[in-house]
């Protein structure tokens, strides 16, 4: 098996559409968990569910990881790694602003009013109160507002609906109107995380899945707290899964099915789970030590668990991959303040429609 | 019958290359330009012109047009006028002037995608160098990257600290080329440093100035690394180039149709200027000296 | 027309190496004066220095008694010939030739009237619309010159200007340029490695060698008064014959078989190796006569014929020997003749120092 670095999961998506025609596609690929829908829909990729149903694996998955690989009622990637969106937080920076390192952040409110503290007293030192949101956050934030991008259930682009709108005027308005967060991460999300583990911003938020490098920078000075709740409390299921390209033969199919699910298996998953902080998505995982001892050393780590309860898939049919590379350009225009949110959502609402007739 | 055939087959190797790497390629996206098609479908339905038709139609594509142009306008002459600078001060051989010529040709041969990461770090407008520098100046924070009318000028001055170089030892060539008896007549003429240069030095590098304004014009409308490392043709479109609009077009968007017939009219527009380029240069005169 | 003095003039690019040393030269108002010399012997450095090409390393140039060491070319008032004309290739002869006006800021109109002057003096008129690739060797020579004189400077220093033409063109600018001096009545300044030119154009000649002035003399002073062996040596064609010698008992002796120099030595150089000059015009063929004072027994080993006159390469007991003969003389290969001079045609230099011994 020769593995093959592509980069992020939207080059991926490039790489293997581009590689289907040329037929030099992979036997078996990782697919971020909203962009997947686009090659099961084409055939792409070979339906799991068969293989599952043998497999002993299946009743030690937890619901939500079984649940986010499947489209149209089959399994069609089984996850790698998998993640919910977390509150990280800088408890040195929140202690210099004269905040308790307790400080509540369970809804937007509470997340401006401590980045409002932190950015008038640390702001002349080149501090800020917190970072902008990245992609996945935003769709937690629009989440947790009660609303999603595209409708769950009839798959209807509501990305332009009054709640959705309300969350993106909430965290363009973190920079555009109360400037408490840097635009660098605007332009750039590797910017926004850079920033927080060089100890200049004092909260981000983020994937679970970044917990390990932001312990790694931060020490004891981080802090993770849930994703807050303000309409409700619901988050997204992020990451990506693993899953067999239709088209190679029965032998590799089968070989590559075991992969996957020796990946999945209690001790590979243990070892992911504790290197990086994604969720354990085997029932089983937190048993091996591994595992057991990463979560007692830092109950950081355990937060996403928590939110396991009221995680959810995200809706995944194939516009979605086409939506989510517009919606960048999108943020970057009403977080610079170069368009208003209602406007710029209500375009992108209509050109993601016209994309799925 | 053998030795007549064997030049052709010590340059097969190579024109079995060109043909499959460059022509081939060209023909297909010539084919696919006339087709609807998103890479993974087993049909690619002809459309005519449509690809065409909503191309020009699109404000998307008058707009990379607009960038593009303005992007070579500007950068094309900045480059050339420091490079001829420059390059006046680099014609002797010394270790210092070996040495300088060689500081200023590195960034060319330096991966682009480096550059741009870098000259990101640079203009990044919370933790930047450039704001730094400004700051202790007293001058406010500039969101170089965030602001439409400034991220096309960041890209104009990193494509233009990268490319300079080449473009230095170019002139420097064609400097060199120039005898130095005609200074030093110049010199006993009574002509002053400017009128000299613009009397003697800038037509006698005429040659040289005409070929780095086609093949600069040609990179130009070529630009796509920086552009797509430093703002992914942003923000609000301002640094969208054509070449960036085509991969998002074909590549992200996986609308291969229409990225192909932009390919067409790029490629179509660089043949035209390159024809243009052989006429122009097969018509100076080169002069004896 | 204006002085141009050198005092005590030195160059040198690098420490310890000079190219050019302590040159004293004065130049008086609208002479003509040849600097000449061997490749490398200093002369164009000299020129350049003059022109203000080259900084002068130490001593004084005064240009109409002006120190002018510092002042920048274009403020000199002197216009240049280059030895390989330095035309700009892509203006026309009469854009060239009105160059040093055009940036001096002279009128268009004016511009133009002064280059068909020029140009007519040339005999360029035809050509004023032509580029300089277009013309012959001779034409390129002579839009060099209308573009220096064009300016009506004070002085004019020409590098080598005819070096690039064919003998013919040679010797017909060798005549125009002495006639444009006259005309221009300018000082001039000429450079060149050959000794003819110098002859032909000089008011006076500067002989140089290593970077050294050696003679500064007019041209008939030069050739029958040289200075130093080798200015002998290097003034007159064909070249002066040397005869290696020696002082013994006040008297120039060689110890070869048949040969006479019957020179007094001043007693100074008694037991000294001297040489004895000379020229091939004043050696006499006699066939066996013994008629003249010096003599020297030989053998003929080769005839040049330069058209008036007979070049016989005579090989004898202290080398060879070169005389001129007339036509006239009856003489074949292989004959033994006796050549002879009258002693006051003989020149003597210590071998040492080269410097010349005047015999009284």
């Amino acid at each position: 098996m020769t593995a093959q670095e592509i980069g992020d999961y939207n080059d991926i998506v490039t790489k293997l559409q581009a590689a289907i025609p040329a037929k030099r596609y992979p036997d078996v690929v990782l697919l971020e968990i909203t962009r997947y829908g686009l090659f099961a829909e084409k055939g792409i990729l070979e339906n799991l569910t068969p293989y599952l149903d043998k497999d002993p694996l299946k009743e030690q998955l937890y619901d939500f990881a079984l649940d986010v690989g499947k489209y149209k009622g089959s399994n069609y990637v089984i996850p790698f790694n998998s993640s919910t969106p977390v509150i990280y937080y800088n408890k040195a920076l929140l202690r210099a602003a004269g905040l308790p390192d307790t400080v509540p952040l369970k809804n937007f409110n509470d997340l401006l009013g401590a980045a409002k503290t932190v950015q008038e007293k640390l702001g002349a030192q080149g501090k800020f109160g917190i970072s902008p949101m990245g992609q996945f956050a935003r769709w937690g934030i629009v989440m947790s507002n009660d609303s999603d991008l595209i409708d769950p259930v009839s798959n209807d682009v509501i990305v332009d609906s009054p709640k959705t709108i309300a969350a993106y005027e909430w965290m363009a308005d973190l920079v555009r109107k109360y400037k408490v967060a840097s635009v660098d991460g605007i332009t750039d999300e590797n910017a926004a995380k850079a920033q927080f583990t060089a100890g200049n911003v004092a909260i981000n938020l983020d994937s679970t899945g970044v917990f390990g490098g932001f312990k790694k920078a931060l020490g004891d000075d981080l802090g993770v707290a849930p994703f807050p709740c303000e309409a409700v409390c619901r988050v997204p299921i992020g990451g990506a899964g693993i899953g067999i390209i239709s088209m190679i033969d029965v032998e590799k199919k089968k070989a590559a099915y075991d992969f996957i699910s020796y990946m999945a298996s209690p001790e590979a998953n243990a070892i992911w789970f504790a290197a990086t902080g994604y969720l354990p998505i085997n029932k089983k995982t937190l048993d091996v030590k591994v595992a057991a001892d990463a979560a007692n050393k830092d109950e950081g780590i355990t937060v996403s668990i928590k939110q396991i309860d009221y995680a959810r898939g995200r809706p995944r049919p194939p516009v979605v991959t086409w939506m989510r590379k517009m919606e960048y350009g999108v943020w970057e225009s009403v977080a610079l303040g170069q368009k208003q949110v209602p406007e710029a959502l209500k375009e992108l609402a209509a050109q993601t429609k016209a994309q799925t007739d | 019958m053998i030795a007549r055939l064997t030049p052709y087959a010590m340059v097969l190797p190579i024109v079995v290359f060109i043909l499959a790497f460059t022509y081939w390629p060209i023909l297909v996206s010539f084919d696919l330009s006339f087709r609807h098609w998103d890479f993974m479908s087993s049909e690619k339905p002809f459309v005519g012109l449509l690809n065409y038709s909503e191309l020009v139609r699109s404000v998307e594509f008058w707009n990379s047009v607009t960038i593009t142009l303005i992007f070579t306008a500007i950068s094309v002459p900045l480059r050339l006028a420091l490079a001829i600078a420059i390059a006046r001060y680099l014609t002797t051989e010394s270790k210092t002037v070996r040495a300088l010529r060689g500081a200023f040709f590195l960034p060319a041969v330096t991966s682009s995608v480096a550059i741009a990461v870098i000259w990101s770090w640079i203009f990044s407008t919370d933790a930047g160098v450039a704001n730094a520098l400004l700051n202790n100046l007293g001058i406010a924070k500039v969101p170089w990257l965030q602001t439409p009318s400034l991220a096309l000028w960041v890209i104009i001055i990193v494509n233009t600290w990268k490319q300079l170089g080449y473009d230095i030892v170019i002139y420097v060539a064609g400097l060199q080329a120039i005898p130095e008896d005609l200074y030093e007549a110049a010199k006993m003429d009574g002509g002053k440093r400017w009128h000299t240069f613009r009397r003697v030095t800038f037509p006698l590098v005429m040659p040289t100035t005409y070929f780095l304004l086609i093949v600069s014009v040609i990179e130009s409308f070529q630009i796509f690394t920086i552009v797509d490392v430093m703002t992914q043709g942003g923000p609000a479109m301002s640094t969208d180039m054509m070449v960036n609009m085509l991969y998002r077009t074909g590549f992200t968007l996986f609308d291969v149709g229409k990225g192909s017939a932009l390919a067409v009219l790029l490629f179509v527009f660089l043949v035209v200027l390159t024809v243009l380029k052989s006429r122009i240069l097969g018509k100076r005169v080169h002069y004896e000296h | 027309m204006i002085s141009i003095a050198l005092e005590n003039v030195s160059k040198s690019y690098q420490a310890d190496t000079p190219v050019v040393k302590n040159v004293d030269l004065d130049i008086e108002p609208g002479e003509f004066v040849v600097i000449v010399g061997p490749s490398g012997c200093g002369k164009s450095t000299m020129m350049r220095m003059i022109a203000g090409l080259e900084r002068i390393s130490s001593g004084t140039l005064r240009i109409g008694g002006k120190v002018a060491n510092d002042i920048p070319p274009q403020h000199r008032d002197i216009a240049m010939v280059f030895q390989n004309y330095a035309l700009y290739p892509h203006l026309t002869v009469a854009e060239n030739i009105g160059f040093s006006l055009e940036m001096r800021g002279v009128s268009k109109t004016e511009r133009l009237r002064r280059v068909e002057v020029v140009a007519h003096l040339l005999q360029l008129s035809d050509y004023l619309h032509k580029k300089p690739k277009d013309l012959s060797g001779g034409q390129r020579q002579r839009v060099a010159m209308g573009r220096a004189i064009a300016r009506d400077a004070k002085t004019y220093l020409m590098d080598e200007p005819l070096s690039n033409l064919d003998a013919e063109l040679r010797s017909s600018m060798r005549a125009e340029i002495k006639h444009l001096h006259r005309q221009l009545k300018a000082t001039m300044i000429y450079v060149t490695h050959d000794q003819v030119e110098a002859l032909t154009l000089a008011d006076r000649i500067a002989v140089m060698n290593k970077g050294v002035l050696l003679q500064f003399d007019t041209p008939e002073k030069i050739y029958d008064d040289p200075a130093s062996l080798f200015v002998a040596g290097f003034i007159g064609s064909p070249p002066m014959n040397f005869i290696e010698a020696n002082c013994k008992e006040g008297i120039v002796q060689t110890t070869k078989e048949g040969t006479r120099i019957p020179i007094t030595c001043p007693p100074e150089l008694e037991g000294e190796d001297v040489v004895v000059g000379l020229r091939p015009e004043n050696g006499v063929l006699s066939a066996g006569d013994k008629r003249m004072a010096i003599e020297f027994r030989g053998e003929v080993m080769l005839i040049e014929t330069t058209g008036s006159n007979r070049n016989i390469h005579a090989k004898t007991a202290t080398g060879p020997l070169l005389i001129v003969a007339p036509r006239s003389a009856a003489i074949g290969l292989g004959d033994n003749v006796s050549i002879g001079y009258n002693t006051e045609d003989a020149f003597l230099f210590e071998k040492k120092t080269g410097k010349r011994i005047h015999l009284s």
